[in-house]
């Protein structure tokens, strides 16, 4: 250094202070070091969300929370079966839906599918841990909640076997293939993306055997009733199971057993009766009392506050009113519009100011308090009392089998409806479908009603006429998930 | 004892010269410009072989006599000789000869002359960024830097801007280069806001700064520029050095504009007559054959002036944009305290109607020397910014997307004033047209509503400030601590009135409001050592600390059904039902602690080798991958220092080649994502929790190895300064958002989009590419100057792994091994049969297919002849186009002209070899009901055959459905900027003002493009890297013309 502007001392002191301070700040800050120990504040670790029975409670609430998912039985799973029924006109939302021209790549398509398993996987999952964490609750408490789990995971199966694959009464003929079943959930990443994943398609056989092995274990374990007015209608109960085992007899053609389950429902001592109008039943403050709605997906505005998936956005005429009353509704046989009780007090309307013309009629059935909260009906009385009139007249031949015929003018004088009175057993039968249109519109049966009895779907508007069991009638695999894993066979078309 | 040999040893050389007559010379050398001390300089005695050079400080020492004359010389610098005389000491200062060279770049805790560095790195001056209006400062570099690529997603005030530093370097994370001002790590969030899923009004924090302090920014590309932040430097590091005091008087200096924007190209619809004869063509050709078509477009006239009402919606929605800025600056100090001060205050009115943008902003910079050995200072400043914003492209009912749809033959209000809506869900009045839900596609909207019956405004608030205290206790060695933090504070406020279709409608009224808190505090801590010996070695080397913390919380509130409109701003005292009453929030933190080091050598500004190390531990990688390592290494090799060089090649005046390598990551990881857990999932009104996501414990960062190899040269006395490099960039263990297959039936993303993900390391790709940056002057006279600059970058990008070897798709786009990212996959378009009219397709035997659309058909799908009959057209058809959004080629051109007082500045952008997906153009050549371009008046009929354009058919989507029809090349050349101005000279004598200056600026004055779109550069889905280059209904960049002034006091 040729400037010395210091003295020794001077500059060894400062360098004494600088170490001083360094060695200080390192100290100060690595004893503050917060890389180990951030927690997620709004999350939990699987681990306590299992620890106490309380928590474990919450859990189990969590499968519901799955199966609202907004793609699949929030509501749309329902809605895309009746998209390709005929009660419905198609909405230019859901392109090529109603005319049977998807593609395969489709975004609804991978969003139906990806909800469904979504739902399924919870079930799964809080099953796995509940396995684990069993005592935390002691095994009664369990028993139940693997009961509920059962429910929801066969109600899901239900949607998507008859949504992706074709239906149950094309078989046996061929083995029809029908959706993977997954009945176990990954733990960690490692295991999502495990080759073992690369599932194949079970067949509709192996689905409808474990839909009934789920909800028959289900039914015996759950409640008849709790004293609490919103899980007897919004969780799975023994009279739900029971009803919908009906509803999938019915699906196989098991007449017998589709009657001994609706009079399962029927004689259960819930004493399940029809509410006193079909308005009665869809209005939003008796979603928690009504006698008829056997198990609906609650919703409340906090759940779906958007505007693209709420039932009642798409059917309401208050909200995006996608989707309105078809003409072919509106003048189905033995339907008086104009009179009947599922007619024009249960429509509202889209009128031209201008003219005075209605350009439209929509559904009041999902009026939630406002159109984002309608419940999501899922089976109620009414259908198991169909589901019973409709056993009882196939396994009756000859005369029209009294006990159906009866069933069926129950629910139409319910709707103030007239009394009908078929002479022969096909006219019985032809009255109970229609009678099912008639009352379930909307309430997802469209085209599984037309492929499960056999009967096309003819010609309408823009759309040919669709084989019952036609290529198209059923949605495409999506795309992606075939392209991802060689396994997936694609549907027949697509 | 060895001071004394030593003593003695030099008084014996010093009698040896003594007797030769010569003496020791002792002297300093230092820059004319700034006063500092120029270490390397080379002394020699003219006419001899003695020399010296200067040591670390500037000073020499040198044996010559009297008679002697010194030269001066060094890389950079105008020789310079100097008579020895009776003088000791002599004190040179130097002048600059190459400004480039010379210029000082602010690196990786510290700075260094460009003509030391031996990484890539790229100076902006802030000249091209100051008093001009642009929504965020990184706008302003558009163009400007080579290898970096800047696009603004669209013209709506507030939205982000994507820089891409050579290239895309991830497919699911952020690509935003990590940014530093004055030292403080910048949040890097493109969007803070959340409602409408972050599709509504966007804050991008970068907007919160005042463009009017910035005094240079310095782009650092490679690893070894970059490898000092470790672990958040793969996609570059951005470091922004705002302006600070200097000694002397203080000056003050006011820059203001006006100015006013317009959109410069929208779409171009159809009229209320177009309108109605091609909704009834739609419908006559859908009617089948013996039954009479519907007239589905028919006139109302509302307001009862006897003619039908014609809306054009464009006109009532975009508006021509005011804008002003003001700014106050200080600056000045004395040798031991200096400071700059500033204060802004902009207000910016977009494009679209009420769309507006308001900011504040004070600095102050301040730099205290109290002791030789002992500096400190700190800057501060905070901001305030106000967006009212409107919902745009993606919202459907958002004011510019409606506007494009809505029927043209019916008004905008009804004969009462009031907005022309419907009663019962607010949607736009359907007039007399036939409006059914099969043959609409959407619901229309009155674009006007969302404008006027809701809000969606965000505030943020802004402190970014830090402080440092830098002790010498020698010579050499310094000792940094800097403290620093940046805080934001947004808060978002929505109102969606009771008669507002969609929220409003439904809810009653709904008013949402979300407060974001973010803050950051970072320490670092560390010291820098620099020594020289013999004058030629130079060694300096630097090692530290850092410690980083991180937080965010949000707290979220909604109420619905509100009691009375009058309460849209808060809404307290009043019951609207517990079912309508909504509260959230959320609360994430992250921490980093590191270490890192650096040791740089150059030997005689001739030979250069530098290295550096960090270890970054970060609390989102998973437990078992916690710390990272990123070493990064440089050599240089300045030939034109080399004898052989200097005495035979006098065209070159420098001329250095370069090479580095380097390991960087990227942890731009969402909060948690290594970890599995339940969040809440209640349902309906009863509470639970549900699985939020699946989680992966060895989740890592992403690994980027960066090789560049590059040359600085300086030719026809430096008139030309030439940087080229060629980069190749590996990128390993790319955390992806990996699709898990859906049966898995693992959690979806958080956003909601269905599909289940895991976040994990899998993927890797690639980009090389080369890049040159060319600075002319031209000519240069007494009172003319013409200057150039030019920048061209070529990339190429792989994608070489992805999860399984599956493709990762996003809607047209894809991330698949061996090709470009964001490969579009589409079917391929056959264009429009002659004979029918019908719409034809490839399959992927390459054979045309024709769709039939007319209805009722039995055979929609044949050969062209419509004799066999063909398999429909299918997703399995679409092929790999090879062509993504991204482009290939870009740069900028800039030509300043000076004459006297006069200045004109033209700068051109460019840009190419990227398709845009026009999904704007596909929407609205749309057969449902709806208005659309004018292009669909070329439709095909009997009289028109040779179209591109289809026969027209009602409610079919398979017509206009996804296909190479909608893929466009995305080149384009821009006039970015051009500026005229002029300084008024003598100003003082007359005016006593210091310096006035006043300019005029048009930026985007023009576009060449063969874009049929509004903009190429739109890019609707702004964060994804995925599916980018997709223009879907954005708004376009606008043109703005301004008038400033400049006044310095």
């Amino acid at each position: 250094m040729n400037f010395k502007n210091k003295s020794n001392f001077t500059t060894k002191l400062n360098s004494r202070l600088a170490i001083g301070a360094v060695a200080l700040a390192s100290a100060v800050m690595f004893s503050c070091s917060k890389v180990n120990d951030q927690q997620p504040y709004a999350k939990l670790d699987p681990k306590d969300a299992f620890s106490n029975p309380e928590r474990i409670g919450k859990a189990a609430v969590g499968m519901y929370d799955a199966l609202q998912n907004p793609e699949f039985l929030g509501g749309r799973v329902l809605l895309y079966a009746d998209q390709r029924g005929l009660d419905a006109n198609s909405a230019g939302y859901f392109t090529n839906m109603g005319t049977f021209d998807m593609l395969s790549n489709n975004t609804f398509v991978f969003a139906c599918w990806s909800g469904g398993y979504r739902t399924i996987n919870e079930t799964n999952f809080f099953t796995m841990n509940l396995k684990e964490n069993e005592a935390v609750v002691g095994p009664t408490v369990a028993a139940g909640y693997y009961g509920e789990a059962k429910f929801i995971r066969a109600l899901s199966y239900f949607y998507l076997v008859n949504t992706f694959a074709q239906t149950y009464a094309n078989q046996p003929t061929a083995p029809e293939l029908g959706v993977p079943l997954i009945l176990t959930a990954p733990r960690d990443g490692a295991e999502a993306t495990d080759p073992k994943n690369k599932v194949k398609r079970n067949t509709v056989q192996e689905i409808y055997d474990q839909m009934i092995k789920d909800l028959t274990e289900a039914a015996a374990v759950l409640p008849v009733k709790t004293d609490n007015a919103f899980a007897d209608h919004a969780r799975a109960t023994k009279g739900a199971a029971h009803a919908l085992l009906a509803r999938i007899y019915l699906y196989q053609g098991n007449w017998a057993k589709a009657r001994d389950f609706a009079d399962s429902v029927l004689l259960s001592t819930y004493k399940y009766e029809l509410d006193a109008t079909p308005a009665a039943a869809f209005a939003a403050g008796n979603y928690q009392t009504s006698k008829e709605r056997i198990f609906s997906v609650a919703m409340n505005s906090g759940d779906n506050p958007n505007t693209n998936f709420a039932l009642g956005q798409h059917y309401g005429s208050n909200g995006r009113a996608d989707i309105s009353i078809s003409k072919l509704y509106r003048t189905l046989p033995n339907f008086d519009y104009q009179t009947d009780l599922r007619g024009k007090p249960l429509f509202s309307y889209n009128i031209n100011k201008a003219t005075g013309d209605t350009i439209a009629f929509y559904t009041k059935k999902f009026f939630g308090t406002s159109t984002f909260d309608a419940w999501v009906p899922v089976i109620r009385l009414a259908e198991v009392m169909l589901i019973k009139a409709e056993a009882l007249a196939r396994l009756n031949t000859g005369a029209p089998d009294a006990a159906a015929v009866k069933l069926l003018n129950d629910i139409r004088t319910r709707a103030k409806a007239s009394v009908l009175a078929p002479a022969t057993q096909a006219e019985l039968i032809t009255n109970i479908l229609t009678e099912r249109r008639i009352e379930l519109a909307f309430e997802g049966h469209g085209v599984m009603d037309f492929q499960r009895t056999k009967r096309d779907i003819p010609a309408h508007g823009n759309v040919v006429l669709q084989k019952w069991n036609g290529n198209y009638t059923i949605f495409p695999l999506p795309f992606a998930e075939v392209e991802r894993n060689p396994n997936m066979k694609q549907n027949e078309g697509y | 004892m060895k001071k004394g040999l030593l003593l003695w040893l030099l008084l014996a050389i010093g009698m040896v010269h003594a007797f030769a007559q010569t003496r020791t010379i002792k002297g300093k050398v230092t820059d004319t410009q700034d006063g500092t001390a120029i270490p390397g300089v080379s002394v020699s005695v003219k006419g001899s072989k003695v020399g010296a050079v200067s040591g670390a400080d500037g000073t020499f020492s040198i044996q010559a006599d009297n008679a002697a004359s010194l030269i001066f010389s060094f890389v950079g610098y105008e020789t310079r000789e100097e008579k020895i005389g009776t003088r000791q000491f002599i004190n040179v200062s130097l002048v600059t000869s190459n400004k480039v060279l010379n210029e000082v770049l602010v690196t990786g805790y510290g700075e260094l002359k460009r003509k030391d560095v031996t990484s890539s790195v790229t100076a902006v001056s802030g000249a091209v960024i100051n008093n001009r209006p642009a929504t965020s400062f990184d706008q302003a570099l558009t163009g400007r830097a080579a290898g970096v690529n800047i696009s603004t997603n669209s013209g709506v005030l507030g939205d982000g801007v994507n820089i891409r530093i050579r290239g895309v370097n991830s497919i699911s994370n952020s690509n935003q280069p990590l940014i530093i001002l004055d030292g403080i790590p910048m949040n890097t969030n493109v969007n803070l806001n959340v409602f409408n899923s972050g599709n509504g009004t966007r804050y991008n924090p970068l907007a919160d700064i005042n463009p009017n302090d910035i005094e240079s920014v310095d782009v650092l590309k490679d690893a070894a520029a970059t490898a000092l932040y470790g672990s958040r430097a793969s996609a570059g590091v951005i470091v922004i050095t705002t302006k600070r005091g200097k000694a002397g008087a203080i000056t003050v200096n006011y820059n203001g504009y006006v100015g006013w924007s317009k959109a410069a190209r929208l779409p171009k619809l159809l009229n209320g007559d177009d309108f109605n004869t091609i909704q009834n063509e739609k419908s006559a050709n859908s009617t089948p054959a013996g039954q009479t078509p519907v007239i589905i477009a028919k006139d109302i006239d509302v307001n009862g002036d006897g003619k039908p009402d014609r809306t054009d919606w464009l006109k009532e929605t975009f508006q021509t944009g005011i804008i002003q800025s003001h700014v106050l600056s200080l600056s000045g100090g004395t040798d031991k305290a200096k400071f700059y001060a500033s204060g802004e205050y902009s207000d910016q009115k977009g494009v679209v109607l009420t769309n507006r943008l308001r900011r504040g902003g004070m600095r102050m910079n301040l730099d205290v020397t109290p002791k030789k050995w002992l500096k400190s200072g700190l800057s501060l400043y905070a901001s305030k910014a106000m967006n009212n914003g409107v919902l745009s492209d993606r919202y459907l009912a958002g004011a510019t997307s409606s506007s494009y749809s809505a029927m043209p033959n019916v008004p905008a209000y009804d004969k009462n004033g009031e907005l022309y809506i419907k009663a019962n869900n607010g949607d736009l009045g359907d007039g007399n047209n036939i409006i059914t839900t099969s043959n609409r596609f959407n619901r229309f909207f009155n674009p006007l509503s969302s404008v006027y019956l809701g809000r969606n405004d965000n505030t943020s608030t802004r402190v970014l400030s830090s402080a440092y205290v830098e002790v010498e206790p020698f010579p050499g060695l310094k000792v940094t601590s800097r403290f620093s933090v940046d805080f934001i504070q947004n808060y978002e406020d929505q109102y969606s009135g009771p008669k507002q279709a969609g929220n409003g409608i439904g809810l009653n009224g709904l008013v949402q409001e979300n407060l974001l808190r973010k803050n950051q505090w970072n320490w670092s801590n560390y010291a820098t050592y620099t020594k020289s010996f013999n004058n030629v070695h130079f060694i300096n080397a630097m090692v530290g600390i850092e410690s980083q913390f991180a937080q965010e919380k949000k707290l979220y509130t909604g109420q619905g059904n509100l009691a009375d409109s009058y309460f849209k701003e808060i809404y307290d005292g009043l019951y609207a039902g517990v079912e309508n009453s909504y509260t959230g929030g959320n609360n994430i933190a992250n921490a980093f602690d590191s270490y890192f080091g650096k040791i740089g050598y150059n030997y005689g500004s001739k030979y250069y080798f530098d290295a550096t190390l960090r270890a970054d531990a970060y609390s989102d990688f998973g437990p078992n991958n916690r710390r990272g390592y990123f070493p990064g290494a440089s050599v240089g090799w300045r030939i034109s220092e080399e004898n052989f060089f200097k005495d035979r090649i006098s065209v070159i005046n420098d001329m250095k080649i370069r090479a580095s390598y380097g390991v960087v990551g990227n942890s731009n990881i969402k909060a948690y994502a290594y970890r599995t857990l339940y969040g809440g999932g209640s349902y309906a009104d009863i509470n639970g929790f549900s699985q939020f996501q699946i989680g992966d414990p060895n989740l890592k960062w992403e690994t980027s190895k960066k090789l560049d190899i590059g040359i600085d040269v300086a030719l026809l006395k430096n008139r030309i300064t030439v940087t080229a490099d060629y980069f190749n960039s590996n990128i390993n263990n790319l955390i992806l958002d990996a699709p898990v297959l859906a049966t898995a039936g693992i959690p979806w993303d958080p956003t909601g989009i269905p599909g289940s993900i895991l976040t994990t390391n899998i993927g890797a790709m690639w980009n090389r590419g080369v890049e040159l940056t060319v600075n002319t002057r031209n000519i240069e006279t007494k009172d003319f100057s013409w200057t150039s600059s030019l920048n061209v970058t070529f990339i190429k990008n792989r994608v070489t792994a992805t999860a399984d070897g599956s493709d990762l798709i996003k809607d047209n786009n894809r991330a698949s091994i061996g090709r470009t990212l964001g490969v579009f996959r589409l079917i391929e378009w056959g264009g429009v049969n002659p004979e029918t009219g019908f719409p034809m397709y490839y399959n992927k035997n390459h054979e045309l297919v024709m769709y039939n659309p007319t209805p009722g058909a039995t055979d929609k799908w044949t050969s062209p002849d419509g004799k066999t009959k063909m398999t429909p057209i299918s997703s399995s058809d679409a092929q790999y186009q090879e062509k993504s959004g991204y482009p290939t080629f870009f740069g900028g051109f800039n030509n300043t002209f000076s004459y006297k007082g006069i200045d004109l500045s033209i700068f051109l952008q460019y840009s190419g070899g990227n398709y845009v997906y026009n999904a704007t153009r596909a929407a609205l050549m749309t057969s449902f009901f709806a208005n659309n371009l004018e292009e669909i008046k070329n439709r095909w009929t009997p009289e028109n055959k040779n179209t591109d354009v289809p026969k027209l058919f009602l409610a079919d989507a398979t017509i206009t459905q996804a296909s190479t029809r909608w893929l466009e090349k995305g080149d384009f050349l821009r006039a970015r900027e051009i500026s005229l101005g002029y300084t008024f000279p003598r100003i003082k004598q007359y005016l006593g003002l210091n310096s006035l200056r006043v300019y005029g600026l048009v930026q985007n004055a023009f576009m060449i493009t063969k874009y049929k779109g509004a903009d190429p550069e739109i890019n609707t889905n702004r964060e994804s890297n995925i599916n980018y280059g997709v223009d879907n209904r954005g708004v376009p960049i606008p043109r703005v013309f301004m008038l400033g002034l400049n006044v310095g006091f």
